[in-house]
Formats: structure tokens, C-alpha cells, sequence
């Protein structure tokens, strides 16, 4: 019995997408069978994001009655990227009353990066002259080590060498790439470019591995680390004051 | 399936999170507004990113209370209304994606609706007779338009604000003044006890000759008058300068309207907009308007700020007319009247 319901829940019709970068990425798993659309779409994820659900579900066959599960990637990443995504999973999963997975986009990138045994920097740019990061010890324990941070690349390598080989991944890399060569130099080696952006596929597997987090559909949330500007210069300006 | 055909509005294009069920065009079976005013209000108006941050936690809630409200349910719904603009476009996009999950999701046609236009339809909910043609002064936070109807869906915007929006106006001489936020309702409140034509300000643009306003002149003059007041020691007197400031917003809005009708011989003018509320400039827009034997409609308080009623009213029109919304639909910011963002179906 205990093995037969294992199979119910790999057998599940899951359907992941993630915006939060310039990759807009839809995945789509029925028992074995993988069904996936990534293209890059900067400022197009309002455009791209349902037709690309929609030609999915077509290229698998299937209705979108028959999606079991929802999973989208929560950032960090663009604040407006992140929510086209997460307002998009939400209606779905209110209109076709299903349950929802919220997975975070850097865990996504991490679980992404090819290469053996070293700890994985999954590194977003954040804009603003800062990244969006956190580090990860690889497969077979994947896991995370430490909590998601916003800070200047600079601060980042500073955390970075306390690791003593590292495998960076993620578009933080396509900006400040030179940056990390010259601070970490030996230490540090780049995942091939191809997986710089997240791919909705590990959102699958993420939740799969107990990694996401399953809420009410109106009370899954984006990842957004930072507060928003006006609310951090009324802070400083209140602190000034006092 | 009953012959009533219900759709559901959504709207998320400034500070409120809206939805609501409107039957057969006409009915409000319900109409749900959260209100993100406290939110906002230490920083003296709408910050965009906390706006589309607080619709994005609301949205599907309020849905969900649209429908329990109306006693229906998505199955029942002959289509979804949604704003794609005008507005903030991080606001506008929580609903637009929003909308456009639940009709992919559910199966039903959605129909896209210009914002002022769904101000306009607000109309419509109150006054079941009014037919256009008719001019509408659409005036609200974010705009101030003079629009002649010619018939549904035809539209003519024959001015605009070159500059601040009047609800604008009267946020910011509200903060200047520190009678709090949103200015609005603080100024018309206050201007009550006030002289209007205590301090002559300027009526901009009264005479230019065409039906544009602008009210950044008006804020300069207030804030010069404050300003040299206190150098000659001289008390204010608060009232009478909110009041003559409130006047010199209202003369120009109702003569250029009263104009607009005159001029295109249209005997009807329509109000519209969150600052359609203010009484001062429903009472003398009525005034004006009777001498010369024009009617004058304006929706009850509650349809005047923002709603996803007048959404669903101004949807159904375009869903019966067979207007769709396509899959790969964006919101826009600046859209117009004049613009059409539907196709057809049929």
C-alpha cells in the first residue's frame, strides 16, 4: 500500500514555472515524461508566461484539468518579474483548485549546477549595484547553508571564501563575472552559461525533495529580501531624526 | 444556465484592490473595495511598489469574497473584466496576470476595460436611462480629462491635464497644509467653514481657448501666498485659504466643462473619478449647469473612487459586442480612451 501511494505522488501531473530573471521557464512532468519551454523574455513575462503553459500542456497531450500541482519559483530576482509569476500560480491554482508550491529561485539555480562536490554560490544580480545570493552543499545532500542575502558583489566574495572551492551559477555572474575571477581567483570556478538561468524542471524536483513550501494559494508570497526603497529612506530618515 | 449573464470585475490600478459581480451589466450583486490608504499614507501618497506589493497579497482573497458576496461561484461567471490601464503599471500587472490565470484557468472569456471608461460606466450602474451623447469629467488621483461621448465606446478626449492630476493637486496642497492623507475629502471638509473668494488664485488656463487644464501653477501660487503671509507676519487663516484654493480647481473644472457641452451641443455632463466626491464641484457644476438647462449625473460616493464594478459594467458591454482579451495581453500604463485593446471574436 505505502508503495503503491508513492507512485500516486510520482505519478502526479505537475506544472512549475519561474520569472523571477530574464528566463522565462515552464515545465511540465506526467509520471516519467518532462515537458519544458525556457526562453529568455526580459520585460516579456506578461506576454510569454501563459502561452508558454499553454503550448506545453499541448506538446504533452494533456488538458489543463489534469494538472494535479502548481509550483512557481518565489526569487529573489525582479520584483515585478517575481510577482507576474506568483500572481499567475495563484489564479491557476484558484480557478482550477489545486494545491500550490511556492520554491525558491535560488535554490532552483543551485540544484541546477552541474559539477561534483563543491559548494555551490547561486548568485542573482540584484540591480542596484548588489546580488541576491546564498550558498548550498551539492547533491546527494543537497541542501542550503546559509540564509538568503542582499549585498554588494564585493561582500558576497568576502562571504564566498570562507568556503574553500566554490561553483558559481546564476546571471549575477553575466555582471559582475570579472569581479568574482579577481576576488576569488583559485577558489572559484563558473557552471557553463547554459545554466546561468533557472530552469522550472528543478522547481519539480525541489518540491519533489520536500524543499518548497505548500500554503494556501493566496498566501503564497514572493521572496523579496528587500524592503521597498521608499520604505528604507523613510527608515533612515526617521533614524536621522531620532 | 440562467439568462442573466454575471462578470466578475477586476481592479488594481492605483491603491485599491477591487473585485466585484455585476449582472447583466447593470446590477452590483457585490463590490469589494480594500483600501490601501494606511499603507501609503506616511509617505503622502501612493508608492507604487508598496501598491502592487499589498494587491498581490489581497487580490485572490478578494476574489474569492466578490463571489461568495454575490452568492455565485467561477462556473456561473459569463465572463472576466479586468483594467489594463490606465495606472501604475506594477499595480495594473497583479490584476491583468491575475485575471488571465483565473479565465485561462476557468475557461471564460475575459474582456480588457480602459480605466476612465470603466469610471464613465460607473454612470451607468446609477442612472440606468442615461444615454449618451454627453460630456464626462473624468477627475481623479491620477487624471483630469474632458471627454465627449459620442456613443458607447466612441470616445473623444477633448482635454487633458498638462500637468498635475486634480486629486493630485489636492494631495499635495493637503501635505503641504499637514491636514493629512489622502487631501481629497481633508480639503473639501475644511474649505466649508472657508471664504472661497477670500484669496483670488489663479484660474489656469481659463481662457487658452481649448479644454486643456493645469494645476501645477495653482500649487506654486498657494505655497508663494503661504510663504509671504509668514514674512509679514500676518496669520493664516486656514479655512479660507483651502477654500479659495478648492475654488480655483472647481471654477476651471466646471466652466471648461460647461463649455465642452456648450460648444459640442450636447445638453448632458457626466462626472466621473475619485474627485467627483467633492462637493463643492458637484454643487457648482449643477448650478452652471441648470441655468443653462443641461442635466447633470454623478455616481453615488461609493462609485466614484475606484471599483471593480464599473469595471464589470463597462466589460459586459465589450463582452456582448464579442471584444476578447488575448492570452498574450499586456497592461498599459498610458493607455487611451481613444484606444481600442480587445479583439474581436465574432
Amino acid at each position: 500500500m505505502a508503495e503503491k501511494s508513492s507512485q500516486v505522488g510520482e505519478e502526479m501531473a505537475i506544472l512549475a514555472f519561474d520569472t523571477a530573471t530574464y528566463m522565462c521557464s515552464v515545465a511540465f512532468k506526467k509520471k516519467e515524461a518532462w515537458f519544458e519551454k525556457n526562453h529568455l523574455a526580459p520585460q516579456a513575462h506578461m506576454e510569454k508566461l501563459l502561452p508558454s503553459v499553454s503550448s506545453c500542456l499541448k506538446k504533452a497531450k494533456l488538458n489543463k484539468k489534469d494538472i494535479e500541482k502548481i509550483v512557481v519559483g518565489l526569487g529573489p530576482g525582479s520584483f515585478t518579474g517575481v510577482r507576474i509569476g506568483v500572481a499567475t500560480a495563484r489564479g491557476l491554482a484558484q480557478a482550477l483548485g489545486v494545491p500550490l508550491v511556492g520554491v525558491s529561485t535560488l535554490d532552483c539555480l543551485a540544484l541546477g549546477c552541474p559539477d561534483g562536490d563543491r559548494i555551490i554560490g547561486a548568485v542573482i544580480d540584484a540591480r542596484r549595484g548588489e546580488v541576491y545570493f546564498s550558498f548550498y552543499q551539492p547533491p546527494p545532500d543537497f541542501k542550503r547553508l546559509v540564509d538568503f542575502s542582499v549585498a554588494r558583489p564585493e561582500d558576497f566574495c568576502r562571504q564566498a571564501k570562507t568556503y574553500k572551492e566554490i561553483v558559481l551559477v546564476g546571471d549575477g555572474l553575466a555582471t559582475y563575472g570579472g569581479l568574482f575571477k579577481q576576488k576569488l581567483d583559485k577558489l572559484v570556478s563558473f557552471a557553463p552559461k547554459k545554466f546561468w538561468y533557472p530552469k522550472a524542471i528543478n522547481l519539480i524536483k525541489l518540491a519533489e525533495m520536500g524543499l518548497g513550501t505548500e500554503k494556501d494559494y493566496f498566501e503564497i508570497a514572493p521572496i523579496y529580501i528587500r524592503q521597498p526603497i521608499a520604505e528604507e529612506q523613510w527608515k533612515k530618515k526617521r533614524k536621522a531624526k531620532t | 444556465m440562467s439568462k442573466e449573464k454575471l462578470i466578475l470585475g477586476i481592479e488594481t490600478s492605483c491603491d485599491e484592490t477591487s473585485a466585484a459581480v455585476v449582472e447583466d451589466g447593470r446590477k452590483v450583486l457585490s463590490n469589494i473595495v480594500s483600501s490601501q490608504v494606511k499603507w501609503h499614507r506616511k509617505f503622502k501618497g501612493v508608492v507604487p511598489e508598496i501598491a502592487s506589493r499589498k494587491h498581490l497579497e489581497l487580490i485572490n482573497s478578494i476574489v474569492e469574497e466578490a463571489l461568495f458576496e454575490a452568492k455565485t461561484s467561477f462556473e456561473k461567471l459569463a465572463a472576466i473584466a479586468v483594467t489594463v490601464g490606465p495606472g501604475l503599471v506594477g499595480a495594473l500587472i497583479i490584476g491583468v496576470a491575475t485575471a488571465k490565470a483565473l479565465a485561462y484557468g476557468r475557461d471564460t472569456p475575459l474582456v480588457g476595460v480602459n480605466h476612465l471608461e470603466g469610471h464613465i460606466f460607473a454612470n451607468f450602474l446609477s442612472h440606468p436611462r442615461l444615454k449618451p451623447p454627453f460630456i464626462a469629467l473624468v477627475v481623479s488621483g491620477g487624471h483630469t480629462s474632458l471627454v465627449l461621448v459620442k456613443n458607447l465606446g466612441n470616445y473623444q478626449i477633448l482635454g487633458e491635464t498638462l500637468d498635475d492630476a486634480s486629486g493630485e493637486a489636492f494631495d499635495k496642497i493637503a501635505g503641504f497644509l499637514e491636514l493629512g492623507y489622502p487631501g481629497g475629502p481633508l480639503i473639501d471638509k475644511v474649505a466649508k467653514d472657508g471664504n472661497p473668494a477670500a484669496i483670488p488664485f489663479p484660474r489656469a488656463m481659463s481662457s487658452s481657448g481649448d479644454y486643456n487644464f493645469s494645476l501645477s501653477g495653482l500649487k506654486t501660487a498657494v505655497l508663494n501666498y503661504v510663504a509671504k503671509e509668514k514674512t509679514k507676519g500676518k496669520k493664516i487663516i486656514l479655512a479660507d485659504l483651502v477654500a479659495s484654493f478648492q475654488a480655483a480647481v472647481v471654477d476651471v473644472l466646471v466652466s471648461k466643462t460647461v463649455g465642452a457641452a456648450e460648444m459640442n451641443e450636447v445638453n448632458r455632463i457626466v462626472l466621473a473619478g475619485g474627485v467627483a466626491a467633492n462637493s463643492s464641484l458637484r454643487s457648482k457644476l449643477r448650478k452652471e449647469a441648470k441655468k443653462r438647462g443641461f442635466e447633470v449625473y454623478s455616481p453615488p460616493l461609493a462609485l466614484c473612487t475606484d471599483n471593480a464594478a464599473m469595471i464589470a459594467a463597462a466589460g459586459y458591454w465589450h463582452y456582448k459586442k464579442g471584444e476578447r482579451l488575448a492570452l498574450d495581453a499586456s497592461p498599459d500604463p498610458n493607455l487611451s480612451l481613444e484606444s481600442s485593446i480587445n479583439f474581436r471574436n465574432i
